[in-house]
């Protein structure tokens, strides 16, 4: 049956060649896709993990209720409120930062953890000033935790240990103010007490909105602006793996009332944004591929209405109906295993070109993961199988009879 | 010894009875033509006999099997190794050649290697071994039939059931088919049912039995 379904392909080269360019195009479109919007999640997901840590664990935000100060205040009476009480509790530092870094130290999981101090505040230079994300860190223990050290595009991230009032600015934030590397901003508390520092480096992430708001300094250099000496606001931990993030954190947790978020809950919204970006292509990729199907199915149609003399002689000397629908299967099989390999070497040529081209601030980020391609290969043959499987199971229905009665 | 036995065999489509309770017995090494006019149920009787078609009622015996009876698997093994066909219209494959036409009955058995020699044997008995590769869209209606006829024999067959093998082929040609169905009748013994509505041809065979309207109207050795 394997060299008759071979020479049924061959004598129709154009059907034949028709089928295996659908599957082909099926498969290598879909490695393309997935290859391309994999390797941006992944960009954007790697920035995310490796900017911002795997777990932070932060003061929890608590709001002032009418049941949150029940029997605080005259403790037995009833309280008639004029006003409501509201707000938030100031609880901005972390209470316990020292606990937390001797906890963090000793578990297996944490690879390394950092302190943070950060606030929003203003900047200013001459006539320009700007709202600012102010984040006072340790640069020693920030390298093991974060990349943030890639983007500082001038200067050193250690430069910040090097004294008191010296920080390094988003980029454009920087070109906003009109100064440069060494040059003096102006940094006002929410005192309303103005501080100046000198600029050592410039950072500069590609996220516009960071470029033109981060300015980062030594945990005593903003402790010191924020006039709250020994503050801490956030620590920042590194895990063994950032896919058990949310375990960890939930694990954290349990410790102490502060509230310790993994990477992946702090983004809910980016992840099921991505997650949508994944149901979108599939979606896509499911209609190409149902196409594709749907010509494969039409040409072994008409290939077996074409056939069915040939059919009918196979039976009456001796072909069983089951070899009828393995001759038809099998030509589905070969075409669509025979596409799959050409869509594999398309896919693979057009990830490495399009990783070539340069967009503005990175290259194309695309995916080079094996299970894509097998998972291309294996969606695109198994739909061709299943879209040969029902003509060529009407093929082994055929009755030789009635063909010749027919025929006659 | 009986090639085949039928017993009260009826066969109907619909309202419609084609077979009107027939039964004959044909001997091994017999020359048979049915014959008959349009209509007259002689196709029905020569699928019915060689197991392509079922029927309503009564029994076949094909070489002392109950054909009717037979599992598809088992019906298709017998067909494959004791019965060799031929119908009007060749039905090669239009994508083998002339050499793997002859030998597909083989190939199903995977006795195509052994077959090879016998194939080409045949071709040359036939007198189309220019035939061996050439595609059946390359040769005449004759040679085409021609090979038809090898493709029945590669298997050694005891049976051959042939429709009608010169209804589509001139003179020239129909005589040299019907002659070679007649040495291998005469050489190799083998059970040879013809249909046709030729008397001239039917007249080759050692025996006629003609239908009438599903019956027989008369059973004769020439």
């Amino acid at each position: 049956m394997f060299e008759l379904a071979i020479k049924y392909i061959f004598s129709r080269k154009l059907q034949s060649l028709l089928m295996l360019i659908g599957v082909a195009f099926g498969c290598g479109g879909y490695i393309v896709f997935t290859s391309i919007q994999t390797g941006f999640q992944n960009f954007l997901k790697e920035r995310l993990i490796e900017n911002s840590g795997h777990i932070t664990i932060r003061s929890r935000e608590d709001y002032i209720t009418l049941d949150s100060l029940q029997g605080v205040f005259f403790h037995g009476k009833n309280i008639y409120w004029i006003t409501e009480p509201s707000g938030k509790r100031s609880h901005d530092y972390l209470q316990s930062a020292w606990y937390w870094q001797k906890r963090l130290e000793k578990l297996p999981y944490v690879v390394a953890n950092t302190r943070r101090i950060e606030a929003t505040t203003t900047c200013s230079r001459g006539s320009f000033s700007r709202s600012i994300a102010l984040r006072g860190i340790d640069p020693v223990n920030e390298l093991k935790v974060t990349n943030i050290a890639e983007d500082i595009i001038e200067g050193k991230l250690q430069m910040l240990s090097s004294g008191n009032n010296m920080v390094i600015v988003g980029a454009e934030l920087l070109k906003f103010l009109g100064a440069k590397v060494n040059d003096t901003i102006n940094i006002i508390n929410p005192n309303g007490h103005v501080y100046p520092v000198k600029v050592v480096g410039i950072y500069s992430s590609g996220d516009r909105r960071n470029d033109e708001s981060l300015v980062l300094g030594s945990i005593t250099t903003v402790q010191n602006i924020l006039e709250s000496p020994g503050k801490i606001t956030k620590i920042v931990v590194k895990t063994v793996d950032a896919n058990k993030a949310a375990l960890f954190a939930q694990e954290l947790s349990q410790y102490s009332y502060d509230k310790v978020e993994s990477w992946d809950q702090a983004n809910v919204n980016f992840l099921s944004m991505t997650k949508q970006q994944s149901l979108i292509r599939q979606i896509t990729m499911f209609t190409f591929i149902l196409v594709v199907s749907f010509g494969i199915y039409n040409v072994l149609n008409m290939m077996v209405h074409q056939k069915q003399r040939e059919i009918a002689i196979l039976r009456s000397i001796g072909y069983t109906s089951v070899d009828t629908v393995i001759l038809f299967l099998l030509q589905g099989a070969l075409i669509s295993i025979a596409g799959g390999i050409v869509g594999l070497v398309i896919g693979y040529v057009s990830c490495s070109y399009i990783e070539t081209i340069k967009l503005p601030g990175r290259p194309m980020m695309i995916a080079w993961d094996i299970a894509i391609y097998i998972w291309g290969f294996m969606l695109v043959v198994t739909s061709a199988l299943l879209a040969s499987f029902l003509p060529a199971k009407n093929a082994g229905k055929l009755s030789p009879i009635e063909i010749i009665r027919r025929t006659e | 010894m009986l090639a085949i036995e039928a017993f009260n065999v009826v066969k109907t489509f619909g309202e419609f009875t084609a077979l009107k309770s027939i039964s004959l017995n044909i001997r091994k090494g017999e020359f048979v033509a049915i014959t008959g006019k349009s209509g007259s149920g002689k196709s029905t009787l020569f699928y019915s006999l060689s197991g392509l078609d079922v029927i309503d009622s009564g029994r076949v015996q094909v070489l002392g099997n109950n054909i009717h009876n037979l599992g598809q698997d088992d019906l298709h093994d017998f067909r494959n190794t004791k019965m060799g066909f031929v119908f009007q219209f060749h039905y090669l494959v239009s994508e083998l050649t002339g050499l793997e036409n002859i030998l597909l009955p083989a190939k199903k058995k995977n006795l195509h290697k052994q077959k090879r020699d016998y194939a080409l044997y045949l071709l040359d008995y036939f007198a189309i071994a220019h035939c061996k590769d050439k595609l059946p869209s390359q040769m005449s209606g004759g040679e085409r039939q021609r090979v038809a006829v090898a493709r029945s024999l590669i298997m050694n067959p005891e049976l051959i059931f042939a429709d009608e093998p010169t209804g589509n082929l001139d003179s020239i040609n129909s005589e040299i088919v019907m002659n070679i169905f007649r040495e291998i009748n005469v050489k190799n013994k083998t059970t040879v049912i013809l249909i046709t509505h030729d008397d001239e041809y039917a007249h080759l065979a050692d025996r006629e039995i003609r239908l009438k309207d599903g019956e027989i109207e008369y059973d004769v050795y020439h």
